[in-house]
């Protein structure tokens, strides 16, 4: 015997990714080249 | 089609089954949800078997398995109401070794992609002791013209609070990627003990 009351199906959406702000893609495009720079001035002559 | 997969689950297979199939966005409405119609008169009544239940159809694997709506309560099998209402839907696995059913409703939603579904159900368990088993299982299914792709299993189980009680049992389906024609299928195999008079009354 098998008894049941009270059914439901609800559904539930995913949150969709939130996107990187193109800010941090910049900020670290800088960063990279700040740094490249810095070892090209240090290098011997 | 859904035989293989419930007889799999056992040979004495109980079991909640929705369909969805149509394409409609918003959530997903189940009729009669909480077996209230067809409407009995008093606690105690009963309509199986061949009662039927309204917007459930109702499937039966052996010759004295019956399934219908049942007016709680109904001492000795129960002495607690209806989780929700008046009246709940009941499987009778019947005395036939090869007994047991299925109770399904087919909805007018679509499953969609990256959405996941929730399905819940009060299961109860008889006040008397011997009579029924837990756990079965429920198996969720996914269906794309077939029920061969099944999306997870899981397990019924008995209410904590022992016999004579009913408790909510939660499933919850991962978003799937395909947004077609799908279904959600619920079966439970409880292994019977020993059988027990039934029904009880009708009305």
């Amino acid at each position: 015997m098998a008894t049941f009351d009270n059914v439901s199906l609800s559904a539930s959406v995913a949150a969709a990714p939130i996107p990187e702000p193109a800010s941090l893609l910049f900020l670290g495009a800088g960063l990279i080249g700040f740094a490249m720079r810095r070892r090209r001035v240090k290098a011997p002559a | 089609m859904l035989k293989p997969i419930l007889r799999a689950a056992g040979a004495l297979a109980a079991g909640l089954m929705l369909f969805a199939h149509d394409a409609a966005a918003g959530p997903i409405t189940v009729l009669n949800p909480s077996f209230e119609s067809p409407a009995l008169a008093a606690p105690g009544d009963s309509n199986g078997p061949g009662g039927g239940i309204t917007n459930w159809t109702t499937n039966s694997f052996g010759t004295s398995a019956a399934a219908g709506v049942w007016y709680l309560p109904d001492a000795p099998y129960y002495t607690v109401n209806a989780p929700d209402g008046n009246q709940v839907a009941f499987i009778y696995s019947g005395t036939d070794p090869t007994g047991g059913g299925s109770i399904a409703q087919t909805t007018s939603s679509l499953f969609q992609a990256g959405t996941s579904y929730t399905l819940s159900f009060d299961v109860g368990q008889l006040a008397l002791t011997g009579g029924f088993t837990f756990p079965g299982t429920v198996d969720a299914i996914l269906y794309e013209g077939s029920t061969s792709n099944v999306l997870a299993t899981f397990p019924v189980t008995a209410p904590l609070s022992g016999p004579d009680s009913f408790q909510l049992d939660t499933f919850t389906l991962p978003a799937g990627p395909i947004p077609m024609p799908a279904a959600i299928s619920g079966s439970n195999s409880i292994p019977r003990a020993s059988p027990i008079a039934w029904p009880p009354s009708t009305m």
